[in-house]
């Protein structure tokens, strides 16, 4: 199976998941099951970017995500990983920081797997 | 603006906050020193470009939340093309400070049109208010003052002026209590400015609480002289 299977395999089932998006930091999407993604992927990416640069200007430890809240429709929420982003579209009605905490429990998991699947051993 | 970053920076888990404009700059900054305004700045240009990306694909967009790995940073846009950014814990409940931040604002704005009241009261009526009200896009409370029925006589500003206030200090409930207090002070009759002491007295006991209703006392007593 490969990364955006896995992707699109699993994000949609976590509760409160409403679509998702997988873009590289150049808005190349690589996953996505959402309306108007090439939209929302420009949206991600650039605001990825501008959250790096406050990241390098304050001085702060790593970006790991950023929301785009609304009152009452679908919240984006978007993540790092790597040199990627995943854009979340969360339900209206769910706790974000619900949503948020187990899609980092899913992003764990995929670089646990990165990790074991480029380890010397499996190498060997 | 500075009550209004001050009501934040007295939330736990958040650091400080500041406000930006486009055009101005930082018009109000209770940051810790260690964050250096030039710095604040450019944060500030980048979160202005973030929320400006935001706005062009969410036109409901109410906050833009950036979470690092040792803080946090909240933004939303205010009214005038003023931003009010709040650097945070990384743990912090974003629904509390959005929540937060709501009632912050609205104490701003009970402030500002208590302030134009007395403006007005003190002065002949101008086309179009000074200071223009602090707009909360998230989870607005409704003020007490704004759905105050009934409203008796002439009275709607002076009533206004109490509901606002008590909201500060019982926080969501205040629109209920105060809508109950003013019913029973008004039945059978139409009040006027003479029984005003006995509205204050019904809401300082609905307050409970010696020193707030003292506090309470004090504001009131700051915009409507008569009410005691």
């Amino acid at each position: 199976m490969t990364g955006t299977d896995l992707f699109s395999q699993y994000l949609p089932q976590i509760k409160g998941v409403d679509g998702f998006l997988v873009l590289r930091n150049d808005g190349h999407i690589l996953a996505q099951n959402i309306e108007q993604a090439e939209k929302l992927a420009s949206l991600s990416a650039l605001s990825g970017i501008n959250a790096q640069s406050i990241q390098k200007t304050m001085g702060f430890m790593p970006f790991r995500h950023l929301v785009f809240a609304r009152e009452h429709n679908r919240s984006l929420i978007v993540f790092t990983l790597d040199k990627f982003y995943v854009g979340i579209l969360a339900k209206t009605g769910f706790n974000l920081s619900d949503i948020i905490d187990n899609v980092y429990k899913f992003l764990f998991k995929i670089k646990i797997k990165k990790i074991s699947d480029h380890s010397p051993k499996e190498e060997e | 603006m500075q009550q209004l970053i001050d009501d934040l920076k007295s939330i736990p888990g958040v650091i400080g906050a500041y406000i930006y404009h486009p055009n101005e700059g930082i018009r109000s900054n209770n940051l810790p020193p260690l964050f250096k305004t030039e710095r604040m700045r450019e944060t500030a240009k980048s979160l202005v470009k973030i929320t400006a990306a935001g706005r062009h694909s969410f036109h409901d967009l109410a906050d833009t939340f950036l979470n690092f790995e040792e803080s946090s940073i909240l933004c939303r846009q205010l009214s005038g093309s003023n931003f009010v950014i709040a650097v945070c814990d990384p743990e912090i409940n974003f629904n509390v400070l959005t929540m937060s931040l709501n009632l912050a604002m609205e104490d701003v704005n009970s402030r500002i049109a208590a302030h134009q009241f007395v403006q007005a009261e003190n002065s002949p009526p101008s086309p179009a208010p000074a200071t223009p009200p602090v707009t909360a896009p998230t989870m607005a409370t409704p003020s007490p003052s704004a759905a105050a029925q009934p409203s008796p006589g002439n009275l709607k500003e002076e009533l206004d002026v109490v509901g606002q206030t008590l909201a500060k200090f019982l926080g969501p409930m205040a629109k209920i209590v105060f809508d109950d207090v003013v019913e029973n002070w008004s039945q059978g009759r139409t009040p006027t400015r003479q029984d005003f002491p006995a509205l204050i007295d019904a809401l300082c006991q609905e307050i409970a609480d010696p020193e707030k209703e003292k506090s309470f006392r004090g504001m009131v007593r700051e915009h409507i002289p008569f009410a005691f």
